[in-house]
């Protein structure tokens, strides 16, 4: 065992959180699926690393019987081993084909699919606002950023997809998901390279998302609505950053308030985001559930 | 019965089998009633950042 990977106060707490999964269906929460937000197995998401997200989210995903729906993350893109013959997300100089071997056809399933990681699925078809789930390969962009610019692969997919009533029918409430925040007061702070991306997500009308879900900084932090170029705007899009999953979170418990643009910050718990979803009114619901079941920070989002 | 499941598995041949096929799998609607004190609420779990290598904490 590495030294880094010992159970402390703020590290290596994934089946804690993992247990919320269980959790949650127990409490009565109707779970239809898990989004992994990247950086889902340290420290290179290789095939052997991965016993250890398998033996507590695999196994908590497992027993939901829920969907999930992984995205990659820079950790994941960090793979040293050789690439196997045949493995899709290969790009010569770097691969997440850990990643790919363990999720197997997940990420490349959905109403919509570029065959490289990004890909959308379609929850409550035929329901009065049904949930639309938009997942993009960013992580590799960290090594690549071209692939993250305007007229890119990931933002040309988004757009299709945004743009696509199939994927994205006018009534959906709309959820973008991927690894790296463009928009971050804390560690990584803001990403410009992500930022192609996030424009391209304010595409005209109804299409526009409604929440983005991204990881990266070790804690959970939610942004106001936020336009283009990161700026509170009424009509912007409301960031979430839920990388507090396990490995580790940034510090202890701080209860100021947080900095810059951010709207409310737990910077020392364990947790999950709960995205509550009301088909019928076309409302989402978010909150940080902590490791230890508090739910913290719940704000109310009606979908375009 | 027979002759359906026939048709239906030479169907199912014929998508698998076609290189341009586009996977279309929207997720189902439920069809169990919601949880959540019958508000009609379902619910997505968000999370990244998770899995150190082999460190498990029991609870």
């Amino acid at each position: 065992m590495r030294p880094g990977d010992q159970v402390t106060v703020t590290r290596c707490h994934h089946a804690g959180t993992a247990a919320l999964v269980g959790d949650l269906a127990a409490a009565g929460d109707d779970l239809v699926g898990v989004v992994l937000l990247g950086d889902t197995q340290y420290e290179q998401g290789r095939d052997a690393e991965y016993a250890s997200f398998d033996e507590t989210w695999g196994r908590a995903i497992d027993r939901a019987s829920v969907a999930t729906l992984p995205a990659t993350g820079n950790h994941e893109y960090a793979d040293p081993d050789p690439a196997p013959p045949g493995c899709r997300l290969d790009d010569g100089a770097q691969h997440a084909c850990g990643f790919e071997r363990y999720f197997g056809e997940a990420p490349f399933t959905g109403t919509a699919t570029d065959g490289h990681a990004s890909y959308a699925r379609l929850f409550g078809r035929g329901a009065r606002h049904p949930l639309a789930v938009i997942v993009l390969d960013v992580g590799r962009c960290e090594q690549d950023p071209a692939a993250c610019a305007a007229g890119g692969p990931v933002a040309t997919f988004l757009v299709r997809a945004l743009h696509d009533p199939a994927v994205n029918p006018p009534s959906a409430c709309t959820v973008l998901a991927w690894h790296q925040a463009p928009w971050s007061d804390y560690g990584h702070g803001d990403l410009a390279f992500v930022g192609p991306v996030w424009r391209a997500a304010f595409v005209a009308g109804g299409a526009r998302p409604d929440l983005v879900l991204n990881g990266h900084d070790h804690l959970y932090a939610r942004m106001p609505a936020l336009g283009p170029d990161g700026q509170a705007e009424p009509d912007g899009i409301v960031q979430v950053i839920a990388g507090a999953g396990g490995r580790e979170v940034v510090g202890l418990p701080f209860a100021g308030d947080p900095p810059g643009r951010t709207a409310f910050a737990d910077t020392g718990r364990f947790g999950v985001v709960r995205v509550g979803w009301d088909a019928t009114r076309g409302r989402l619901a978010t909150a940080f559930v902590t490791e230890d079941g508090d739910a913290v920070d719940p704000q109310r989002i009606d979908c375009r | 019965m027979r002759r359906a499941a026939a048709v239906l598995t030479l169907v199912a041949l014929a998508a698998a089998c076609d290189p341009a096929a586009t996977p279309s799998v929207p997720e189902p609607l439920p069809t169990h009633e919601p949880g959540g004190g019958g508000t009609g609420e379902r619910v997505l779990l968000a999370v990244g950042d998770i899995a150190c290598a082999r460190a498990i904490r029991s609870r």
